[in-house]
């Protein structure tokens, strides 16, 4: 099942199931490594706050509306 | 610099996404020769540099920085137009040995160009402290191109740099794509190959048939356009056909992209100690705390502003003591017997003018090096995200409240410090902003006024001031925002928090000297001409204001001016403002007191007297005064100001439409607070 990544706790590993929006956007995305499939942590999720993830080695802050485009599905550590 | 350039035995082009340090390498290359201008037809800043190596000259091009080559912006399609238009003979790709997976997205984006090209690891200091080892040799060899790891900050890695240079220059290595080709392939399968075999007899020139088929696949503009020249209508048919049914191009091609990174790396990089589950720092827990993020960040923000004035200090004390030579150099022309015109124009005006540029470029200089640190650092990047949702709003960066709070201190800074700012549009968006906050100078004058006339009550004076200036910022985001921000160009906040750098402090003092060289000279020049034209107009030095041409001119527009609440004395003090608002005591002393002196130095040197004060109150009335504070205010910050946001921003028209804007804006809050005025008192 899947999970916008505001639904998540911090710490917990995730992966990529989808991920919409503009061509701006995804180029943006992509380019920072997110990507389908790519495995990243939550590492922050505050109220009104940009949520945080740690993935391919890079701390990434996603702005919480923009958030809403990517999906996720949790991942057993 | 001109002399080393004329022949030039190559021309390098510098390529990498943010953060890798690409800018740590051109200054360490580059040294000094360096030149900063404009890329044609574009608000990008483009910058070169040249070196010597074994008596051959190099010249270097700092692309600008984004973290693809698709062509969502303007740095983007410079970036790809100049590599694509054959000016350079080879790219030098950066990629950040400790974060290579995602920084050698640059690497594979390029992969598929046919343009000679070496990649250099960066970082490897900070690599090899994580435990992190590459082998260079068999990633070379993997790529067909010459590879080099080294540390940009330290001078002894250069000398195999230069040597690689060298060395490819002579015989150019081009990055193989055909293990990129096969990932998309497999991945991609069936599309990729249909629209690749589009090209199949067909020239492509620098771009492989590859890269060209997965920039389609993107849907990127401009690569569509380049296709629809060398296809024919057929082809072209064929083309969009296959291509229209396809959605998201660039997360399969990414996909393709970081697959082909990691095979790269499962082979070449060892990791000799286990890696470490990644944590945040206990700064960064602070930091990305809602009010915790904002009161640190505005705090650290206060403290570099004061850090600034007090590097800065040395500088601004000669400067501001320079206006004391006057008398000095005075008597020396005196003796020498030159016209008193003269002595007037360049013991007065002209020295005057020198020591102000001085004292504003110390300050400026203080604030380079504060808020270089800082970026350096990685703090920006924190500060960036504790702001983002107060800016995302305005279609701003988070990085933007720093601008705003460096004004308060100096204008001229605030426009310089948006350099960090990564984008044209929030960038020229952030300066418009930044121009509402009153600056030091502009604060005395406001303090000063208010106590004189309206006694207790200035602190509700100043209050409404206030209230007014966030009302001037919100409303100014909203006119400009759909100009310079248009929605298909707000990607909202994706950044990278990077980790934290030691600040490398060759290449920052540096940097910090040529921007206070560069400030110096380029205020300089301005101050000087308009301090000549007023000279010329506040009737040579002959003393008496009222046989100017000045004078006349503030006559002749009294009757339009009193509409907006001035009178010819307010008008010529609100119109001389924009040569520093730290002058208009100045002019006040000159123009109520019929002292002579109009310019700048004169208020630091006689402060305010008393008997400037009667002669004020005496012939202002409350209104006017109000209406005063707030076309002061509102107005332009001053023309060093002016000349610096041209400087960051590239583009003279926006900043003749700033500048118009707030002229307009001064006069209609000043229109206002008079009628308002008049009906209190």
């Amino acid at each position: 099942m899947s999970k916008k990544l505001r639904e998540l706790k911090v710490g917990a590993t995730v992966e990529i199931v989808s991920i919409s929006g503009s061509q701006r956007f995804l180029s943006r995305i992509t380019s920072i490594g997110l990507t389908i499939g790519s495995e990243i942590r939550i590492m922050s999720n505050r109220k009104k706050q940009p949520i945080l993830v740690y993935g391919r080695d890079t701390l990434i802050a996603v702005n919480r509306d923009e958030s809403e485009h990517i999906l996720v599905k949790e991942m057993l550590k | 610099m001109n002399r080393s350039l004329n022949c030039t035995s190559g021309t390098i082009a510098l390529l990498s996404q943010p953060n890798v340090g690409k800018s740590t390498l051109f200054n360490g290359l580059t040294g000094s020769k360096q030149h900063v201008g404009n890329w044609p037809g574009k608000t990008v800043e483009k910058k070169e540099g040249s070196f010597s190596y074994n008596d051959m000259n190099y010249l270097i091009v700092d692309l600008p920085g984004s973290y693809s080559l698709s062509a969502n912006s303007d740095e983007e399609i410079v970036t790809r137009d100049y590599i694509a238009d054959d000016k350079c003979d080879m790219v030098c790709i950066m990629a950040d040995a400790t974060q290579l997976e995602r920084s050698l997205f640059m690497l594979a984006d390029y992969c598929g160009i046919n343009k000679s090209a070496i990649l250099v690891l960066n970082m490897m200091d900070v690599a090899k402290k994580q435990g992190k080892d590459i082998d260079v040799e068999s990633l070379s060899n993997k790529l067909g191109i010459p590879v080099i790891a080294m540390s940009a900050a330290y001078k002894n890695d250069y000398a195999q740099l230069y040597s690689i240079i060298e060395q490819s220059l002579d015989s150019p290595k081009i990055l193989s794509d055909s293990s990129l080709t096969k990932v998309y392939e497999s991945y991609l399968g069936d599309i990729f190959n249909k629209v690749r075999s589009t090209f199949k007899n067909i020239d492509t020139g620098i771009y492989s048939k590859s890269w060209l088929t997965s920039k389609l696949i993107e849907k990127d503009l401009a690569v569509i356009d380049f296709v629809k020249d060398i296809l024919n209508e057929d082809e072209v048919n064929k083309l969009n056909s296959f291509l229209n049914g396809i959605e998201g191009g660039n997360l399969q091609t990414g996909e393709c992209k970081f697959r082909w990174i990691n095979d790269l790396i499962t082979d070449t990089v060892i990791y000799k100690s286990s890696q470490d589950d990644f944590k945040l720092n206990i700064l960064d827990q602070l930091m990305t705390r809602p009010f915790m993020g904002k009161f640190l960040s505005i705090l650290s923000l206060i403290i570099g502003l004061v850090m600034s004035v007090i590097i800065g200090m040395p500088i601004m004390t000669i400067g501001l003591s320079i206006p004391d030579t006057s008398k000095f150099i005075h008597s020396i022309l005196d003796q020498i017997g030159a016209p008193i015109w003269f002595i007037s124009l360049f013991a007065d005006a002209l020295v005057a003018a020198l020591g102000y540029t001085i004292a504003m470029a110390g300050l400026v200089l203080g604030i380079t090096f504060v808020f270089g640190f800082l970026e350096e650092l990685g703090f920006m990047a924190r500060v960036s995200y504790a702001f983002d949702n107060v800016f995302s709003k305005m279609g701003l960066q988070g990085k933007s409240i720093m601008p705003l709070m460096v004004s308060f201190g100096c204008n001229m800074g605030g426009a310089y410090s948006c350099r960090v700012i990564d984008t044209w549009g929030q960038k020229t968006l952030t300066i418009a902003l930044a121009w509402a906050i009153p600056c030091m100078g502009c604060w005395g004058v406001i303090g000063l006024l208010s106590s004189i006339f309206f006694g207790s009550s200035t602190l509700m004076i100043i209050g409404s001031l206030f209230m007014v200036i966030v009302f001037h910022i919100w409303l100014t985001a909203k006119i400009f925002k759909p100009k310079l921000i248009p929605d298909a160009n707000n990607a909202g906040l994706i950044m990278e928090l990077p980790p934290y750098h030691k600040p490398k402090w060759g290449s920052l003092l540096r940097f910090v000297f040529s921007r206070f060289l560069n400030v110096f000279w380029k205020a300089f020049k301005m101050v000087s001409i308009i301090t000549v034209i007023v000279w010329l107009m506040s009737g040579m030095g002959s003393g008496n204001i009222e046989n100017t041409i000045l004078y006349k001119f503030g006559k002749a527009l009294e009757p339009i001016s009193s509409v907006f609440g001035m009178r010819w004395q307010m008008f010529l003090a609100w119109f001389t403002s924009v040569m520093g608002k730290e002058a208009t005591l100045g002019v006040f002393s000159a123009l109520f007191t019929s002292s002579n002196g109009i310019f700048v130095t004169e208020t630091m040197a006689t402060g305010t007297s008393n008997s400037l004060i009667n002669a004020i109150s005496m012939s202002v009335t409350k209104p006017e005064a109000l209406a005063f504070i707030f076309a002061f205010t509102f107005n332009i910050p001053c023309l060093m100001t002016v000349s610096s946001t041209n400087t960051e921003i590239h583009s003279m028209k926006w900043t003749l439409i700033i500048s118009i804007y707030y002229v307009v804006s001064a006069l209609i809050y000043a229109f206002i607070a008079y009628h308002i005025g008049m009906m209190i008192w």
